[in-house]
């Protein structure tokens, strides 16, 4: 049954969202929707977000105290939610940024060897 | 922070808000608002799954979604509230008696004496080795057993224990439950006393029950050292057994514990009953050297035994030894009966469970079409196991209060089935730790195992043919053969029980036939007086003035006095017949007092009944008189009885003394003493209903003396009928098993039609639609439920018969022919299967041909 499939694809993904978030709040507080498209953009497009998923990352970062969510206005004028990085949410992206340059580092390393590292 | 409505809110406004802002931007890009909506739409992904994955990101919220859970059960039971209803109650039906029949287990057979290595118990009784001996064995008298403590090397000590009633003096008096015991009963066997320091010396001592401590001195601490008036004696209380230890038998459980020399030099005229080699209603329990093999000690206590037959050869010479260790055979025949008790309702059990899991399988069917748009809605399936275990968990939860409530009702009432007895039993039953245990371990299994297959099929992703409500595709499938294997037997067992009430309500009517050999329906009320003084100590009473007393009373037309009545449950004293040229041998005796046997409705067959200044006479009955002379009339023979010569001036009517099945035995009865102690039972015969004399009769041998105690006021008949407590209770046993089995097949049978109709509906929807009759289609469906019916009652039968002719080869007067209780009992179940069938059968007049057709 795909359900179980799909639980394996976002367990994968959550953190990585997770992270995404974080990062995009680091700009500055967002709602909802520019978060996810801040996301889409800054990707280039690459990760496409079904955007809905957004929303339960939000949520899990509020548990974890990372960010915090207060009312405010949007761009048309409409009340809506703003979601901003806490203190703790702060620190934890440095520590996610840490792991994922690592990860990343590794991941470089392997798919590029390190003789071609030295070329600009 | 926590899930609650205002944050689903928020969510919800969160999601327009995404989607609008979407929509906007798509409308800018140039699309139409549909198109940018529904762009919009697609690009958020499913709106239920996202709300559902946010809400499980709060941890509360599996309480909360577990509460929703709850709520939307009870919903769904509220839109089928007959079947909610009749699943709950059958689960109840069992949950109760088995609560009930375990907790008595657990009284009886699974809580074990507070004695230290029980495993070093031996009981030492007599056994008889004449062949067709009266008592094969026989428990010993105090002399046997100071006898076995003088020699017995094996054992590092021996306790006797005697069972009697005492009068106390509390406020007002009352009969207890007294055990004379050796006076180091307590540290032989190694029983803890909860305070005080136990039996003493220097002093009348004795040891209150934990049961009476709280009865009747509330569990006050400073009760030790005071004294207690029993029998007109002064004892000082020195000690309270612990709560746990209540007495080594199973029934009478002793508030008293005094130590029997100490009761011997309080109480002189006992000495005559206790001190006697032949009366053996003692009990000697033994405790073995360590070391000592039981083979050895049993060794040793034969050849003590057979030192014993040599010393007493008049009374112990065909007696040898037997021992066995009481304790360990309790334990392992508790263990055993309470393992098969289980087993049985666990079956109980099992068929209700059975029967709910029929029920929520057909719910299953019903909503499958609901369950596949909720699936297709994006519900997961595990969402959807648990809200199906959920309901049955509440199901269950619901039986469980009821059935709870029904097993505290039904102990509070099992003591007062028990007949009044002289001696009040203190029989309670409680949810101890391990009552608890098997309850809520029978409410979890039972949830889990009706549960599971329904919630398993009934949440099969089957989208396609469950939103086409194609019938063709059932979850029901393989279920329907066992479900049908398990209604036959259902039926099988109610039929079984009930032709087994049957069976016994017709042997009680015809034991209600048999010659008990007095009347009960004369209009007679008797009562036993203990005459006490204001102290509790014993006195004499003079029944010949109370006899004029109560002849006063108006109405009444005769009095008489006696020992005991007839049916009252003791055999009598052995007496020592000797007569010129045959071996003496024993017989039964009793007292009367004149005219006593004939008020009581004893025929006498020849002769006369005994009367006053009958000092030397006695009556025999028709067996003693056979014996004496086997040819003519044994009046005017004289008989030495107990060294003393009487003459016989009547026989009577063979009567059964102790209980209706006794074997007729010989028995002697002479005058009772016109001034006597101990009790004395009277007897009015009146003009009219004896009833209404009870409490006349009660209140006027109380008055006859100051500080008498009266024990068991009531008619002949009433006497009679507690006589028969056991074949009544039977009765009203198998009655109640068989309508709950009646019920649960009911239930089950319902269940099975339901899911019947419900598998075929579409095929009835289309036989209608041709035009076929509902009334022809109705048929169906009860005949294929009927014919279970009876397959089950045939198995019933074929079970029963054979049962009930097994049963009758070994109860005198059960007869399995009983045309009343078969019919009856066939007759009650088919009609029974018939209704559990109808009403969902009826449902076929219900079909809308056109609906069902149109929804393909």
């Amino acid at each position: 049954m795909s359900t179980r499939d799909e639980k394996r694809r976002i367990e994968f993904l959550q953190g990585t969202l997770d992270m995404l978030v974080l990062r995009t709040l680091l700009l500055g507080p967002a709602h909802g929707h520019a978060i996810a498209h801040a996301i889409e953009r800054n990707s280039d497009e690459v990760l496409q977000v079904e955007q809905g998923s957004l929303y339960p990352a939000l949520h899990r970062l509020i548990k974890r105290g990372w960010i915090q969510a207060e009312e405010g206005l949007s761009e048309n004028n409409r009340r809506a939610k703003f979601y901003s990085l806490t203190a703790k949410g702060r620190k934890q992206l440095a520590i996610e940024n840490t792991r994922w340059e690592k990860f990343a580092g590794a991941i470089a390393r392997i798919m590029r060897p390190a003789d071609q590292e030295a070329e600009p | 922070m926590r899930w609650n409505r205002r944050m689903e809110e928020e969510l919800e406004r969160d999601i327009r808000d995404h989607v609008a802002l979407e929509t906007e931007e798509n409308i800018a890009r140039g699309m139409s608002p549909e198109e940018a909506r529904y762009a919009a739409l697609r690009k958020f992904g499913n709106v239920t799954r996202v709300r559902e994955d946010t809400r499980s990101v709060w941890s509360w919220t599996s309480i909360d979604l577990l509460c929703a859970d709850v709520r939307h059960a009870f919903r769904r039971m509220r839109r089928g509230p007959g079947t909610a209803i009749l699943a709950v109650l059958s689960l109840a039906l069992a949950f109760a008696p088995s609560v009930t029949v375990f907790s008595v287990m657990d009284r009886l057979f699974l809580t074990p004496l507070p004695v230290r290595a029980p495993r070093e118990i031996v009981e030492i009784v007599f056994r008889d080795t004449r062949p067709n001996a009266d008592h094969p064995y026989s428990p010993v008298s105090y002399p046997d057993f100071q006898d076995f403590r003088r020699s017995l090397q094996s054992f590092s000590g021996l306790t006797y224990q005697r069972g009697q009633g005492a009068i106390v003096a509390l406020n007002g008096r009352a009969i207890v439950g007294v055990h004379l015991v050796s006076e180091d009963y307590f540290s032989v066997l190694g029983l803890p006393i909860q305070l005080g320091p136990g039996f003493l010396k220097n002093r009348p001592s004795l040891i209150i029950s934990h049961s009476f401590w709280m009865r009747e001195f509330e569990g006050r601490p400073d009760i030790i050292g005071r004294t207690l008036l029993v029998q007109g004696q002064t004892f000082t209380i020195d000690g309270v057994a612990a709560p746990d230890f209540r007495g080594t038998e199973k029934v009478l459980f002793p508030d008293l514990w005094i130590p029997v020399e100490t009761w011997l030099q309080l109480q002189p005229h006992v000495r005559a009953l206790i001190e006697r080699r032949d009366i053996r209603d003692g009990t000697l329990w033994a405790r073995l050297r360590p070391g000592i093999p039981p083979a050895q000690a049993a060794a040793e206590v034969e050849s003590v035994c057979r030192e014993m037959a040599q010393r007493w050869p008049a009374i112990n010479r065909y007696l040898a030894g037997y021992t066995y260790a009481p304790l360990a055979d309790r334990e392992r025949d508790g263990r055993t009966l309470t393992a098969i008790g289980v087993l049985l309702l666990g079956i109980l059990v099992a068929v209700a469970c059975a029967n709910v899991a029929g029920i929520l399988l057909a719910r299953a069917e019903e909503r499958r079409h609901e369950t596949a748009i909720r699936q297709a809605l994006g519900a997961s399936r595990a969402r959807l196991v648990r809200e199906w275990m959920v309901e049955s968990a509440v199901l269950s939860s619901l039986a469980a209060a009821l059935g709870l409530a029904g097993a505290r009702v039904l102990m509070n009432r099992l003591p007062g089935l028990l007949p009044a007895m002289p001696i009040p039993v203190h029989f309670e039953f409680s949810f101890g730790p391990r009552v608890w245990l098997y309850a809520v371990s029978l409410v979890c299994l039972s949830a889990l195992s009706f549960g599971l297959v329904p919630a398993w099929r009934g949440s099969r992703p089957d989208l396609l043919s469950g939103l086409r409500r194609d019938s063709a595709v059932s979850i029901l499938r393989v279920r329907i053969p066992i479900r049908s294997l398990l209604i036959v037997m259902q039926v099988a067992a109610a039929e079984i029980l009930l032709f087994g009430a049957g069976l016994v309500l017709s042997t009680l009517s015809s034991v209600q036939q048999l010659d008990v050999g007095f009347d009960p329906r004369r209009p007679v009320a008797v009562a036993m007086l203990v005459a006490t003084g204001e102290d509790g100590s014993l006195r004499q009473v003079d029944c010949e003035a109370v006899r004029d007393r109560l002849a006063r009373i108006g109405g009444v037309r005769r009095v008489a006095y006696g020992r005991s009545v007839p049916l009252s449950g003791s055999m009598g004293l052995t007496l020592r017949l000797e007569t010129p040229g045959q071996e003496p041998r024993e017989v039964l005796g009793g007292s009367a007092g004149p005219a006593f046997l004939s008020t009581l409705g004893v025929r006498i067959l020849s002769g006369r009944d005994l009367q006053e200044s009958d000092q030397h006479a006695v009556l025999v009955n028709a067996a003693l008189a056979h014996l004496l002379d086997p040819a003519g009339s044994a009046v005017g023979r004289e008989i030495r009885l107990d060294g003393a010569i009487k003459q016989v001036v009547g026989v009577f009517q063979d009567a059964a003394w102790n209980s209706v099945y006794d074997p007729v035995r010989p028995r002697a009865i002479v005058l009772t003493p016109a001034r006597s102690g101990g009790d004395t039972t009277f007897a009015v015969e009146v003009a009219g209903n004896p009833g209404a004399y009870v409490a006349a009769l009660r209140h006027e041998l109380a008055a006859t003396q100051p500080g008498s105690t009266v024990l068991s006021s009531k008619t002949l008949w009433q006497h009679y009928q507690d006589s028969l407590f056991v074949e009544r209770t039977a009765t009203q046993v198998f009655y109640g098993l068989g309508l709950l089995a009646l019920l649960l097949t009911v239930t089950g049978l319902h269940g099975i039609t339901t899911a019947l109709f419900a598998r075929r509906s579409k095929e009835f929807a289309i036989r209608l639609a041709l035009g076929a009759a509902p009334r022809r289609i109705m048929g169906t469906v009860l005949a294929s439920s009927l014919k279970l019916a009876a397959g089950g009652l045939a198995l019933g039968l074929a079970i029963a018969f054979p049962g009930a002719l097994i049963v009758a080869s070994k109860l005198p007067g059960f007869s399995p022919w009983s045309v009343s209780a078969l019919g009856l009992s066939s007759a009650i179940v088919m009609v029974a299967a018939i209704a559990a069938a109808a009403q969902p059968a009826r449902r076929v007049l219900s079909i809308q041909p056109a609906g069902i057709i149109r929804a393909e």
